[in-house]
């Protein structure tokens, strides 16, 4: 059965895109966005008064930036929460076991669910496309960030979809599941840098007198603190910004090895780490999702999150 | 034709607590079982069994000669189940329901037209086509879910307390659409604590408690095994109390009263009390048939003007009473 045979997906666009809720959200989430972009625009404008021969590329620059970082925060609240209804919904409407006595496979009742609410991420972000090609009109964005930025929500979707929808399998009441889910993703946004900064801070402010273990575990500590800043969202993207900035498009860019002098490590450019993450990531928590998809106790007292 | 159901020895146990113990279940093809018993005898633990949503901790489920445990995808193409909740799905319209479900069962896209069409006529909702799942009434939403099962037209039906919570025409419905199933060659399983609701339509029974079978079989053999007593009404137009006398002393019979009242001399005084009028009697006979004809043939000889004589027969609420005695909680 071909993904676009897949019955549940099928079910669940039909139904999603059915009744107010689809169009009340995504008309609150472009009326925030369109408040936002209205408000940036002020303050650029004010901003860049003294500076003419710039003003142009400045606002462009705030207000792609701004609509960007509007648009991954709604992102990442709104598809997780899609998702952790997902399978957690069908629990609460008797209809899981019903799923689960057809001849669905459980990766594909798990595929259905997050493409369902990939597809409503996706309508999300091609409706910001044209807050961003704002930008265009005053210049200091070229296409390339334009492109990197939607392909960067688009990763951001999946990941927090897929979090969501190995809540939304675990747990038997909607609300839980998306507690659960909010509650795994701030807790990336604030862990991964709460982690991140003793390490970070003694690599960049770390004495020769280090420990030579240390120094040997500089490949695995780089890639290591590399691939989880690339778990970051707003750490990465904003990363991703930076390096395009300056003009830099290359796909590996090179760092300099710890302790070894004129040693150089390549590594991938922070857009590229941040999607190979989200896209390993999100295959690693659909794999455990799949697994974990088994009909419901009844009245009995099983380990399963109410 | 092997039985469409064989489970043998099955037993489920959640932690200490044992649902179903060495379950030994026959269930022959075209049969309609009901399978009868208080809440939580184990019906509902037996049926996800054999739909392939719970593993036994012990022993073994068939279904049509597939084993439940280890061809569970076969198993389900066999099977339509319904539960004892519907599930209802939001912003979902009936053809939808249907479509989805069949195409979950893997039936094609262009049999799936026709099909929901079909089911739709069988359970007379063509008309709620395009009504949405969550706005039919209760019994509509039962013939739905009995549509359902059928999406992928299986072999066995599975149906747990089909008829709880409907009102009694919802329920006549449903048993004449049982009925029209059975015809169509589909064997039926179907569970209910309420006794008089399979009465009607069952060919065979079971009777579960505490997850142990206590009988099984077609429902006259088991109306039979477990009835040796019968009773037989005798209505007679005159003599009474000859035939009252004449009727312990025939073979078979243990006892005979008179059922109707006599007249009441104070209100009808001009009827003496034992006039001997139009009487009702109720006779405990034990044996079958050709004695019971013997019993008729001796009154009808001595002169008993009979004009009623028949078995009274005895509902599953009396069998299922009988048979849980001493069991119940």
């Amino acid at each position: 059965m071909s993904t676009f045979h897949n019955p549940v997906l099928l079910k669940e666009l039909r139904s999603r895109m059915r009744g107010a809720r689809a169009f009340v959200v995504l008309t609150a989430f472009l009326l925030v966005l369109a408040v936002f972009t209205l408000l940036l625009y002020a303050v650029a404008r004010q901003r860049v008064g003294s500076d003419p021969l710039n003003a142009g590329r400045s606002i462009g620059k705030a207000l792609f930036l701004g609509v960007a970082a509007v648009a991954l925060v709604q992102v990442m609240i709104i598809v997780p929460a899609q998702a952790a209804g997902a399978i957690a919904g069908e629990k609460e409407h008797e209809t899981y076991d019903l799923l689960l006595a057809t001849v669905l496979p459980a990766w594909e009742i798990v595929l259905g669910k997050l493409l369902a609410a990939l597809a409503y991420a996706v309508l999300l972000i091609v409706a910001v496309v044209p807050f961003m090609a704002l930008a265009f009109l005053f210049g200091g964005v070229t296409a390339t960030e334009v492109l990197i930025a939607l392909l960067g929500l688009l990763a951001t979707a999946l990941l927090y979809g897929s979090v969501g929808i190995v809540w939304s399998v675990v747990s038997r009441r909607t609300i839980t599941a998306t507690v659960l889910t909010q509650a795994t993703n701030v807790l990336m946004l604030l862990g991964i840098p709460f982690l991140i900064f003793p390490f970070g801070s003694l690599f960049l402010f770390g004495t020769p007198q280090l420990p030579t273990w240390f120094g040997f575990a500089s490949y695995p500590f780089i890639y290591g603190t590399g691939w989880l800043l690339a778990l970051h969202p707003f750490i990465a993207l904003g990363g991703a910004e930076y390096v395009l900035s300056s003009g830099d498009t290359r796909w590996f860019v090179p760092m300099p090895g710890t302790l070894q002098a004129g040693h150089q490590i390549w590594i991938p450019t922070p857009w590229l780490a941040f999607v190979l993450m989200a896209v390993l990531a999100s295959a690693l928590l659909l794999t455990v999702a799949t697994h974990l998809v088994r009909p419901v106790p009844r009245n009995r007292k099983l380990p399963s999150i109410k | 034709m092997p039985p469409i159901i064989e489970t043998r020895d099955l037993t489920k146990r959640y932690g200490t607590v044992v649902a179903l113990d060495r379950l030994n279940l026959l269930i022959p093809a075209g049969a309609i079982y009901g399978f009868i018993g208080p809440n939580g005898a184990g019906k509902t633990t037996t049926m996800r069994i054999l739909t392939g949503l719970l593993a036994a901790t012990s022993g073994q489920a068939l279904v049509a000669g597939h084993d439940v445990a280890r061809e569970p995808m076969r198993v389900r193409r066999l099977v339509g189940w319904m539960p004892d909740s519907f599930g209802v799905y939001d912003n979902m319209k009936v053809w939808e329901y249907l479509d989805f479900f069949a195409a979950s069962m893997g039936v094609p896209a262009l049999r799936r037209k026709q099909l929901v069409t079909e089911l739709l006529d069988l359970v007379d909702l063509s008309h709620k086509r395009d009504a949405y799942v969550m706005e039919l009434s209760r019994g509509m939403q039962q013939r739905l879910s009995l549509a359902r099962t059928m999406a992928h037209e299986p072999q066995l039906l599975i149906l747990d307390e089909p008829a709880s919570g409907l009102d009694p025409r919802a329920r006549i419905e449903l048993r004449e659409l049982l009925k029209e199933l059975r015809v169509m060659g589909k064997t039926i399983l179907i569970s209910s604590h309420i006794l008089t609701e399979l009465a009607e339509m069952c060919t065979h029974v079971g009777i579960i408690e505490r997850g142990h079978l206590l009988v099984s079989g077609e429902v006259g053999e088991v109306l039979h095994a477990l009835q040796p007593h019968k009773l037989v009404e005798i209505r007679v137009l005159a003599r009474a109390e000859q035939a009252l006398a004449l009727l312990p002393g025939l073979p078979g019979v243990r006892a005979a009263r008179r059922v109707a009242p006599l007249p009441d001399p104070v209100l009808d005084p001009a009827r003496p009390a034992d006039d001997d009028g139009p009487a009702t009697l109720n006779v405990d006979y034990v044996g079958d048939g050709t004695g019971l004809s013997v019993v008729f043939k001796a009154l009808a000889a001595s002169g008993v003007p009979v004009v009623h004589f028949a078995e009274q027969s005895s509902d599953l609420e009396d069998m299922f009473m009988q048979v849980t005695q001493g069991l119940a909680q």
